[in-house]
């Protein structure tokens, strides 16, 4: 039981204990502060911890922070250990500002340190008071009026420039007292321009100046070449200074005023005004194609350490640029090398003096090349354009033309490219390809076309029209070979009529065996039509059952068999013409006869 | 009135000259050589604009002048101009590709399936005059075997010219198709460049839309349909919009 208790207040203390150990807390070295002036915050924790994380401190400019560090004490044999971040702040604006409470990682839990609260007076000027009669060393300070007796200026050569134009920017101090010093100068940074600072500033005396009807001492604090690097509405960023002046009080003593009077040393903020500037962009009109943004007044000459060489061998091409403007910014040179040559990235050199007068000087560019073939190379001319913000026009110069002669060697290299393996084909730029030169073959715009047209269609329907004629003749001529008994049938008589026409004539001419020749065929040829039967089938026998089955009466046929039997005979037997014309008319008699016989 | 007849006889010969169009290109072939492409600009327009007349290579020079004065807009309607009357011309397409690359829009296209890809390039191989001569040739020969199915003398004839007609008929019908795609292709499908410098298209054709995305001069749009000032356009990634017809010019 006794145990039970020990433990259980072993365990008590210790947690107590423990408890009692985490201390996270935050601290400000003043709870009153100026706009802008520094004060420092500084959150300690009396453990080992890790993940700190500070509040929002937007309000106020972070001149450092968060700075670590740790203490170890051992008093007495009890270890403890401190952590502490810090931060030197200043505060934004005026009014009441809060400091939100920070977290940090102890363990596995995390730590909230306290707020913070602060009270931010108005800038101006602080003074402490110095000198003879320090009257009362109050802290709460003077203020001294600052604005026309202190001030900074910026002051530019010109508010409108070109892009690449360079600009000078001066940041001057006026002031009516003449003893200034500097207890923090906080230069600007330059976006959207290239800077280069003029060094050649002395700012180790004042120099008296009338500004605006009154004098003040005045001193350059920096002096700055601007170049744009962008057009439009470009801003010049102002500088921040906190000077101490000494300022003279009035005596309040005649001893005072026997010592040469009291001083007062003041802290006073000033700051520029930020300035516009307007950059215009190079003119489109007559821009040439190299161009490539130098921007100034410059000359350009090249010249390389040797003209004739061997292939393999190294030569050196120089170009100098020199002139006024935006130098530093140039890095590329059209130059276009022959293919042939093995070129290095050049070597810059710079001979340029940064003054009042602006950027001017040389830059030199190295080449160092290796012709891999034999041959006659030309390097350039090559045309080098710039704009000149004075004139405002571009300018183009030449850089002159080198003649190399290379000369060929048997050596390795020459071969390699030469000889028996290829090189395919280098492509150095894209271009659009040229235009048809060739007959335009101009046409009317129209959107008639042919097809659809109405010769089209006349066209297409040739084929079809001449397939159904050719299929309609076709049709005609099956059906007449198809009926061709029935026709010859219709048309025997008329036939025979012809026969006997040209045996007419024969018997005029009284040519006999070719009479009773006709005759005789008109006769068969007749039979044979009508009866639908072949000539060679065409016997008496045949021709008389023929003729019965036709209802030929019986007197008829006897008298055509004796007419086809009178003429088999008389063509060789001897007679008279009249037994000709009896023959003819008989014929014709029977013909007729038969023919109504057979048509009924 | 000496001075008159000058003056008339100078106004004829400027008149004659003008009224010659092959000179004309022929002079802004001269400037174009000579890099003064402005005036190369004037007379291939003049061409166009007052002799009314047209050609794949007047219009791919024309493309050319514009590209050289950096008118990337212009220069792109043109070379699409020439593609319509010349659709496999390798100069064309070369030079609209590469001012393609100059504008400030990259539209990726939505590549199309290869058999539609196929029937497009077929159909453009020839004009719509030429696949309707085709067409007419191919059903004359038709006809001819059909001629010579039906008066052949043998079966062996007769079979062939059965044969020989049916397949240049269908050779016939197949061209038939072609042109036919072709011409509905050139009366339907309108297709435009964007010129002004940038433009909102808009979800309904309405100021008040909703915009959807912007297009940049020299961007290639198809027309799809029109209400009033308004006209609905897809580019050729697949997004479609509305947007006012004058931003646009047709190709």
């Amino acid at each position: 039981m006794k145990k039970v208790l020990f433990c259980i207040s072993f365990i008590f203390i210790f947690l107590i204990g423990k408890s009692q150990e985490i201390k996270f807390s935050a601290n400000v070295s003043k709870r009153q502060v100026i706009v802008g002036e520094r004060f420092q915050l500084q959150y300690s924790i009396n453990s080992s911890a890790s993940g700190f994380s500070a509040p929002d401190l937007s309000a106020f400019e972070i001149y450092s922070g968060p700075n670590q560090s740790t203490s170890v004490q051992i008093v007495n044999g009890n270890y403890s250990q401190a952590l502490t971040y810090s931060f030197i702040l200043a505060p934004k604006k005026e009014g009441k500002a809060t400091i939100g409470p920070a977290t940090i990682v102890v363990g596995n839990g995390k730590v909230k340190s306290n707020a913070v609260e602060l009270e931010v007076l108005k800038g101006g000027a602080t003074t402490k008071q110095q000198g003879g009669n320090t009257a009362g060393n109050n802290a709460s300070g003077n203020n001294v009026n600052a604005g026309d007796n202190l001030f900074i200026r910026a002051i530019v050569d010109k508010s409108k420039a070109y892009l690449g134009e360079q600009i000078t920017v001066t940041y001057k101090i006026y002031s009516k007292y003449n003893q200034i010093s500097f207890s923090e100068l906080k230069f600007p940074t330059f976006n959207g321009y290239y800077s280069e600072e003029i060094k050649s500033i002395k700012n180790d005396k004042l120099i008296p100046e009338n500004y605006n009807g009154s004098n003040y001492y005045t001193a350059e604090l920096k002096k700055t070449l601007l170049f744009p690097q962008k057009s439009g509405k470009l801003e010049v960023p102002s500088l921040d200074a906190t000077c101490l002046v000494r300022e003279k009080v009035q005596a309040q003593s005649i001893f005072d005023q026997f010592f040469g009077g009291s001083y007062k040393d003041a802290e006073v903020k000033v700051r520029s005004k930020s300035l516009q500037l307007e950059i215009l962009p190079h003119p489109a009109s007559g821009k040439p194609a190299d161009f490539n943004g130098a921007v100034g007044n410059f000359s350009i000459a090249a010249k390389t350490d040797k003209t004739t060489l061997k292939a393999g061998d190294a030569v050196n091409y120089k170009i100098t640029l020199s002139g006024k403007g935006n130098l530093k910014l140039l890095e590329n040179l059209p130059i276009q090398f022959p293919t042939e040559f093995e070129v290095y990235d050049p070597q810059v050199t710079d001979e340029i003096s940064v003054t009042d007068a602006g950027m001017s000087g040389k830059r030199m560019f190295e080449y160092l090349m290796i012709p891999r073939a034999g041959g006659s190379y030309a390097l350039g001319p090559f045309t080098f354009s710039y704009f000149d913000p004075i004139r405002k026009t571009y300018q183009t110069t030449t850089i002159p033309k080198i003649v190399l002669e290379v000369e060929k060697t048997n050596g390795e290299q020459v071969v390699v490219n030469r000889g028996g393996s290829q090189t395919s084909v280098k492509k150095l730029a894209s271009d659009i390809r040229f235009i048809h030169t060739g007959d335009a073959e101009l046409e009317p715009i129209q959107n008639n076309h042919f097809f659809g047209s109405a010769g089209f269609y006349s066209l297409l329907s040739l084929p079809p029209l001449a397939l159904i004629v050719l299929l309609f003749m076709r049709m005609r001529s099956a059906e007449r070979t198809n009926n061709l008994g029935a026709y010859k049938k219709k048309e025997a008589g008329s036939m025979a009529q012809k026969r006997l026409k040209k045996a007419k004539e024969l018997l005029v001419l009284n040519n006999k065996i070719a009479y009773y020749e006709e005759v005789y065929k008109a006769l068969n040829g007749y039979l044979s039509d009508k009866l639908q039967m072949p000539v060679a089938e065409l016997s008496k026998e045949a021709i008389k059952t023929k003729l019965d089955s036709h209802k030929v009466p019986e007197p008829l046929i006897a008298e055509l068999l004796k007419i086809i039997d009178s003429c088999e005979f008389a063509r060789y037997a001897p007679g008279g013409t009249s037994e000709m014309e009896d023959i003819y008319s008989e014929t014709i008699h029977t013909l007729n006869k038969i023919d109504q016989q057979l048509k009924a | 009135m000496k001075s008159i007849f000058i003056v008339v006889f100078i106004a004829l010969c400027s008149l004659a000259k003008a009224l010659s169009p092959d000179a004309l290109v022929v002079d802004a072939n001269k400037a174009y050589t000579a890099s003064d492409f402005k005036k190369a600009v004037l007379l291939y327009e003049q061409v166009i604009n007052e002799q009314k007349l047209e050609s794949s290579a007047l219009y791919y020079n024309l493309g050319n002048s514009y590209f050289k004065l950096t008118d990337f807009p212009n220069a792109i309607l043109n070379y699409n101009r020439a593609l319509r009357l010349n659709p496999d011309d390798a100069d064309i397409q070369n030079n609209l590709n590469l001012a393609n690359a100059k504008i400030q829009d990259r539209i990726e296209p939505i590549p199309e399936l290869f058999y539609f890809r196929w029937a497009k390039q077929l159909r453009n191989a020839l004009s719509i005059d030429t696949w309707a001569i085709c067409f007419l040739v191919f059903l004359f020969l038709s006809a001819f075997g059909w001629v010579f199915y039906i008066i052949g003398a043998t079966v062996g004839t007769k079979k062939t010219g059965f044969y020989v007609g049916f397949l240049f008929l269908f050779f016939s019908l197949f061209t038939l198709a072609l042109a036919w795609s072709a011409k509905h292709y050139k009366a339907t499908v309108k297709e435009a460049i964007v010129f002004s410098g940038s433009v909102s298209v808009k979800s309904s054709p309405a100021e008040s839309g909703t915009s959807l995305f912007v297009v940049h001069a020299g961007t290639f749009v198809s027309i799809t349909d029109q209400v009033g000032d308004w006209v609905k356009v897809k580019i050729p990634d697949g997004n479609e919009g509305w947007i006012l017809a004058t931003d646009l010019e047709v190709i």
